[in-house]
């Protein structure tokens, strides 16, 4: 059974919900919606509904985070389920998105 | 209940309307291009007897009326026709119903055809059925185009799903093989086909199918840049049954055959080529270094042509031991070609004597233009204290390995390689006793789809009990990576003797 991967808008685009489950199958789909995502927006990725993350789906966060930050806007993660917190505290990237 | 068809009860015949009519129903049958055959109603053998058949018949079985008026159409059957739809047809006939079916039935020549055909009960006015009447078509062209078509397709889905699965080359032929024969079995509609791959020395490759008999139809195959060559044969041929065989569709089915086995090959091949480099990439599995056991193991993905970044190495110098073991993000040349230079521009850092966070910074210096991630896990063993000083750039922490079994080492991770305004990494220190070990790994090894990653850690410092060599250790991890997995893997062991 493929993943299945949904990302619906909130608060006037500034938060994107990520549900399912973010693997190598679905990540290209997260890249897509998230290069459509205006320069300079601070974005709130928002994971609680992501039942799953490789390090597929994270690469394609940080590359949203890093062209963000480099047209002076952001990018961090909020509400993740346990499992995808532990997947971001392993990559050492738990600071660098907004968890700690 | 069911009306049957032209029965006379629910459309009574007026002879007022129909006066003089029998004339242009006997010319329109006699013209027609539908072959059509009347029969008694009597089923018993020897009957039913034929009364009727017209000139469209006679052509399309190649008898004379003389020669069939008065016989039953058994006389059209023969060894290939479809015993499983006679009885069909007799029991559709015993209850008054109507029969549509398809068989193979013979020529007066001999020669088998395939022909569709019903039959509905001919009824007197009280209702009593005292006739048969059957209409035929001899479909066999329109079977062989089915045949051909559905075999075809079977075909490219059987070379679909071995692209998509982790069967090495052989396996591959092999089920592609087997599929052969079965689709040139069912096209040739006889049941037996097989089918072998030889190379120039006539010495067989592979092959499928029961053994066929002399008299079959045999077809060649080449393959492009191979020195295999391909033999379908179709048999055990009768001399009456030849004709049946559809060389036409079995020449296009078999032509369809070599240009898919020599996709196979050329996919294994290019496949075997991007392992090789990558390969090429890596330093040797039989790595050594002083005081050290160590062993290394290196699995490429199995699906697809794509290679992989992740690597692993050893340095060594006088008064240290610096074990890596890294993973650039994604997959692809780019990735590959990446994780070469990371892993030679380490061993060139540690080999001037740069510290673990100055080579470091250099990797992350090279990673930041490339727009690619890399993740890291290096480990410094000083050769007199046993000091053993770890830093993860986003990397798995490593299993600490002892006599009596395994466990996690806790090694807090910084961001990956490549990734913007990074702080330097604080390392994490432990001290490794003689005897003990560790064993690092890239996520290959223990990221499963819709598993959290945490069983994955858990399953591998499980198998980390009673290890009696890092070979057997290494081996048996490998041997659990699940079938078809599409990450690389990477993994160094070492454990302190001295």
């Amino acid at each position: 059974m493929p993943a299945e991967l949904r990302v619906t808008e909130a608060d006037q685009g500034r938060t994107l919900r990520v549900s399912g489950e973010l693997d190598t199958h679905t990540a290209p789909q997260l890249y897509e919606r998230l290069a459509q995502v205006p320069r300079g927006t601070h974005l709130v990725l928002d994971l609680a509904e992501t039942t799953f993350i490789s390090s597929a789906g994270l690469g394609v966060i940080l590359d949203a985070q890093g062209r963000l930050r480099a047209s002076g806007g952001s990018l961090v993660v909020s509400s993740p389920t346990p499992v995808v917190a532990r997947v971001i505290e392993l990559s050492g990237l738990s600071g660098s998105l907004g968890l700690s | 209940m069911m009306t049957a068809v032209g029965d006379p009860a629910a459309d009574p015949i007026d002879d007022g309307t129909l006066a003089g009519l029998p004339e242009v129903l006997l010319a329109a049958l006699e013209q027609s291009r539908s072959a059509t055959c009347i029969t008694a109603a009597e089923l018993d053998p020897p009957g039913p007897e034929i009364v009727y058949v017209n000139p469209a018949y006679c052509s399309m079985t190649g008898y004379q009326r003389g020669e069939v008026i008065g016989r039953s159409p058994r006389l059209m059957q023969g060894p290939l026709t479809d015993r499983a739809e006679l009885d069909r047809l007799r029991s559709d006939l015993t209850a008054g119903r109507s029969f549509s079916g398809q068989t193979v039935n013979y020529r007066a020549d001999g020669s088998p055809f395939v022909i569709s055909w019903s039959i509905d009960p001919v009824r007197d006015p009280a209702g009593r059925i005292t006739h048969f009447v059957a209409t035929q078509e001899d479909v066999t062209e329109k079977v062989r185009a089915a045949n051909l078509l559905a075999a075809t397709e079977q075909l490219d889905e059987v070379l679909i799903d071995i692209l998509r699965s982790s069967v090495d080359a052989d396996a591959g032929l092999e089920r592609v093989a087997a599929e052969v024969a079965r689709g040139a079995s069912q096209i040739a509609a006889l049941g037996t086909a097989s089918v072998s791959l030889y190379d120039d020395q006539r010495r067989v490759a592979v092959s499928a199918g029961p053994p066929v008999g002399d008299n079959a139809v045999a077809l060649r195959f080449d393959l492009p840049e191979s020195a295999l060559r391909g033999l379908v044969r179709v048999g055990e041929l009768s001399d009456q049954d030849e004709g049946f065989v559809d060389r036409t569709g079995l020449a296009a089915y078999v032509r369809r055959v070599g240009t898919v086995v020599a996709a196979l090959v050329e996919y294994h091949r290019q496949r075997a080529i991007a392992l090789r480099l990558q390969r090429e990439l890596l330093p040797p599995e039989g790595l050594t270094a002083p005081c050290c056991l160590v062993a290394a193991r290196y699995a490429p993905g199995l699906v697809g042509s794509r290679v992989g970044g992740d690597w692993y190495d050893v340095a060594v110098s006088e008064n240290r031991l610096v074990f890596t073991v890294g993973d650039v993000s994604g997959n692809g040349v780019e990735a590959a070609a990446l994780m070469g230079r990371l892993r030679v521009l380490a061993a060139a850092e540690l080999e001037r004597g740069a510290s673990i966070g100055e080579m470091l910074a250099r990797l992350d210096r090279m990673c930041v233009p490339a727009r690619q991630l890399a993740t890291m896990l290096a480990a410094e063993l000083d050769r007199g204290s046993g000091e053993l000083r770890l830093w993860s750039a986003g990397h798995l922490p490593p299993v600490l390995l002892s006599p009596t079994g395994g466990r996690l080492l806790d090694v807090i991770p910084g961001p990956p390689l490549g990734y913007a305004d990074r702080a330097p990494l604080a390392p994490t220190s432990v001290v490794l006793e003689p005897g003990a070990g560790l064993l690092l790994f890239t996520d290959g090894l223990v990221e499963r789809r819709g598993e959290v990653l945490d069983r994955g850690l858990a399953r591998t410092v499980a198998e980390c009990q009673s290890v009696r060599t890092l070979d057997e250790l290494l081996d048996r991890l490998l041997a659990s990576l699940p079938d078809g997995h599409d990450d690389d893997v990477a993994m160094l062991a070492f454990q302190r003797r001295c």
